[in-house]
């Protein structure tokens, strides 16, 4: 499996295929993300898109390869963000919890949507690993070769993680 | 099942639900194949034209990085209101400037429901904080004399008297740090919407995205005038707000050094009493998993039942307490108490496989056979996986470290190579397969034989139980495994020599290991030896992540020992690096009876650390 740095020097050295795996190993992550500013997942189809073709466009002024991932879901971020921007005034940002989130409709219910934004939370090396291990469903070896940190790192990582998410949802 | 293991599968739940979008590569590879940008090439350019704009916009800032980020804050603010209203930085600023805090928050009927008082230090910190939670609890926390806690409710009441190096309190939201990390972190953190109402005054809207939370800034002090649903105001506080002053009719306990002696009241006893039993159980589980791991049996057993009458929610513990069975030959017993730990935790392999263990002892073969079967995919993906892998080893070696079972205590978990072995060997018994695997042969041929064991698996390979297996030899643990646990059974106090040995040993080979090194750190300490103890916490601190409570500790002690090398500014530096990193734990000391947190720190600030007699 190649590292996320492998893969932006691929992209930049004009094989694409390269940024499809970057798209295909950071879609969860992204899609999840988005939905948690838009609480809609109507759009986040739409705002994943924009963000990896922001993120391409962008790539070469990407300073720290290595540090794609945390740089993508940033623009995601700021993707989101402005979808919500464009937003009519009548579909407001803090959208309560569960409003448009029920689960009837297959789409994420409170408890989910709760520890979401507990993800969000994360400080974003965390976030990182958490969304690669659990979203994109990678080993943690997988995930300690795509962000280029050690396994103990990422292990602790996830450890750390767990904790704080049991912190900022206010569980034992 | 434990709070670990829950927190995993709601996390992968939520992975699912979210789910992956099979169109979306595709129909971004299509519009990408559809780009005619060149990438790299647009690189330098975009850098060299963000460098000139700081250069010539910005310039207060110091930090490269900060300017970067704090241009796109502006630059998205500006392009969004097309004025100059209000940016985050000018909030930075004001905060600086405050001095006292008062937030008040309220019902939906508006009843007050909580109020608060902050004082702020010249070094803007918290120096003084009252809380009133009606019917609930009352706090008055001066941080150089005394902290009142006032528990108000019927049941209770009673006050609490504590020296503020025992208890400390702190508003959870700081208003001053989040500002200054809305403005490094950038624009994607908050949106920003001027000139609204709050409660009819004129307001900016910002909205922090990440904290969920709506922040309302009066336009002329630019000062947050509500957090969340907490209103804030700077006014300065009605005489006495912070007085310590114990209310008629209540009980008073006095917890502070030199306090006047008072029977405590019952739920304050039933609680300590909890506590303390809490305490017991973790010695008993503690001493039970080094019992086990000497193989004395008898004591484990014994230690593991007594920890267990007390903390009945322990699954490993009844793991361990029905392999400390096996291992003595029980095996009805043994089946029973695993049983108890598959129970609550069902999905661990490593369980079952000790059960079948048990099972295959006791001559019921079947019954075997199908525990085998359900460890066998959790112990393939340990060949890949130290993740997977790690359950098995800890259910063999009780003494590896665990997070949530008991500190830092234990050694750290094998290495790779030795983990492998340990799994294949496992395999070899429970499938009677043999494919080749040599922990000294070369990486390729090693490949082809985990590759072997995965192919297997996936064409239906069954379990067969072979307790003549040939295993292959286990490599010695790492310079690193073997030093962590020499270091963890260190004594906290003494002359230091052993903590000088272990710490070259230590450096020699690099060690990476915060609680390895946060210990050397502290006997170095206690034996004197200032300079490698330094070091010591320096490493700590380094292999630490952020604003963990590793960190803040590691960086408390940093000043500590250069208030004892006479290096006053120094340690002034750590203790406010300190602050920084703070992420509101404790971090207790027994040894020495200290509790170093926020205000120990801020204690500091003011006078320097001296030895702890």
């Amino acid at each position: 499996m190649q590292s996320d740095l492998e893969l932006v020097k691929d992209t930049l050295a004009g094989r694409e295929q390269a940024f499809e795996l970057l798209v295909r190993r950071y879609e969860r992550a992204v899609c999840a993300t988005a939905l948690n500013v838009v609480k809609d997942r109507h759009l986040v189809h739409d705002i994943a898109q924009e963000s990896f073709l922001r993120a391409y466009r962008r790539l070469g002024s990407l300073r720290k390869p290595a540090a794609f991932g945390a740089w993508l879901l940033r623009i995601t971020h700021r993707c989101a963000l402005d979808a919500v921007m464009r937003r009519p005034k009548e579909r407001p940002l803090d959208v309560g919890v569960g409003e448009h989130l029920e689960s009837r409709d297959g789409q994420l219910g409170e408890d989910k949507q709760r520890l979401l934004a507990a993800v969000m939370q994360l400080p974003a090396g965390e976030r990182q690993v958490v969304m690669l291990r659990y979203f994109g469903d990678h080993t943690v070896r997988e995930v300690a070769r795509i962000a280029g940190r050690s396994m103990g790192t990422v292990t602790k990582q996830l450890s750390r993680a767990h904790r704080r998410l049991r912190c900022i949802l206010e569980e034992p | 099942m434990s709070a670990e293991t829950n927190m995993e599968n709601r996390l992968r739940e939520l992975g699912r639900a979210i789910g992956g979008d099979d169109s979306l590569s595709g129909s971004v590879m299509a519009r990408i194949h559809a780009e005619p940008a060149p990438l790299a090439a647009h690189s330098a350019a975009s850098r060299i034209q963000l460098r000139r704009w700081v250069a010539n916009r910005v310039v207060r800032f110091a930090a490269a990085a900060a300017v970067l980020v704090a241009i796109g804050t502006l630059a998205s603010i500006l392009g969004r209101s097309g004025s100059r209203v209000y940016a985050v930085e000018q909030t930075v600023k004001a905060l600086c400037g405050v001095r006292y805090m008062h937030t008040v928050q309220r019902d939906q009927a508006g009843n007050l429901k909580d109020e608060r008082w902050i004082e702020i230090d010249s070094n803007g910190y918290q120096a003084r904080y009252r809380q009133d939670t009606p019917s609930d609890s009352f706090f008055v926390v001066d941080n150089r004399k005394t902290v009142m806690v006032h528990y108000a409710s019927p049941d209770r009441n009673t006050v609490v008297l504590y020296d503020p190096n025992q208890q400390g309190y702190t508003w959870y939201y700081n208003p001053g740090k989040l500002f200054r990390e809305l403005a490094e972190g950038g624009s994607h953190y908050y949106t920003v919407e001027e000139n609204v109402q709050y409660k009819g005054r004129p307001a900016h809207h910002l909205r922090w995205v990440v904290g969920n939370m709506d922040v309302y800034i009066d336009p002329s002090t630019k000062l947050p005038l509500a957090f969340g649903d907490y209103e804030i105001s700077y006014g300065e506080p009605p005489e006495g707000t912070f007085d310590i002053i114990v209310p008629e009719g209540v009980i008073r306990v006095d917890k502070r050094p030199g306090g006047e002696p008072a029977a405590e009241p019952q739920w304050m006893i039933d609680a300590r009493k909890q506590e303390e039993l809490n305490s017991i159980a973790a010695g008993h589980i503690s001493d039970a998993r080094r019992a086990l791991a000497a193989g004395d049996y008898a004591k484990a057993i014994e230690l593991f039942t007594k920890g267990l009458e007390i903390r009945s929610k322990s699954n490993w513990a009844w793991l361990w307490l029905g392999k400390a069975l096996y291992g003595a030959g029980d095996y009805d017993q043994a089946i029973y108490r695993l049983s108890t730990a598959i129970d609550m935790i069902t999905e661990f392999g490593a369980y079952h496989l000790a059960r079948g263990f048990a099972y295959q002892a006791k001559g019921m073969t079947d019954m075997a056979r199908l525990d085998m079967e359900k460890a066998l995919p959790e112990m393939i993906r340990g060949l890949r996986s130290t993740e997977a892998a790690y359950p098995f080893d800890l259910a063999d070696d009780p003494l590896i470290r665990a997070d949530g079972l008991r500190g830092s205590e234990g050694h750290l978990p094998p290495g790779r190579e030795r983990s492998l072995a340990l799994m294949i060997n496992r395999l070899r018994l429970v499938t009677g397969r043999n494919f080749g695997y040599d922990p000294n042969g070369s990486a390729e041929e090693n490949e082809r034989a985990i590759s072997a064991w995965e192919q297997w698996f996936k064409n239906g390979g069954r379990v067969h139980y072979t307790p003549d297996a040939r295993l292959v030899p286990v490599p010695a643990p790492s310079p690193a495994e073997q030093l962590s646990p020499a270091i963890d059974e260190l004594p906290w106090t003494g002359t230091g020599e052993q903590a000088l040995a272990m710490f070259k040993k230590a450096r020699e080979i690099t060690l990476s290991d915060v609680d390895a090194w946060f210990k050397l750190g502290l006997t170095l300490y206690d034996g004197r030896f200032y300079p490698e103890s330094l070091e010591a916490f320096r490493q700590a601190h380094m292999q630490s992540e952020d604003d963990s409570l590793d960190a803040f500790g590691a960086l408390v002690w940093q000043g500590h020992i250069m208030d004892l090398l006479g290096r006053r500014n120094d340690a002034l530096l750590f203790y406010r690096r300190a602050l920084d990193t703070d992420a509101g734990g404790q971090m207790l000391h027994d040894q020495y009876g200290l509790t170093v947190d926020r205000a120990w720190v801020e204690k500091r600030l003011e006078m320097p650390f001296v030895r702890v007699p």
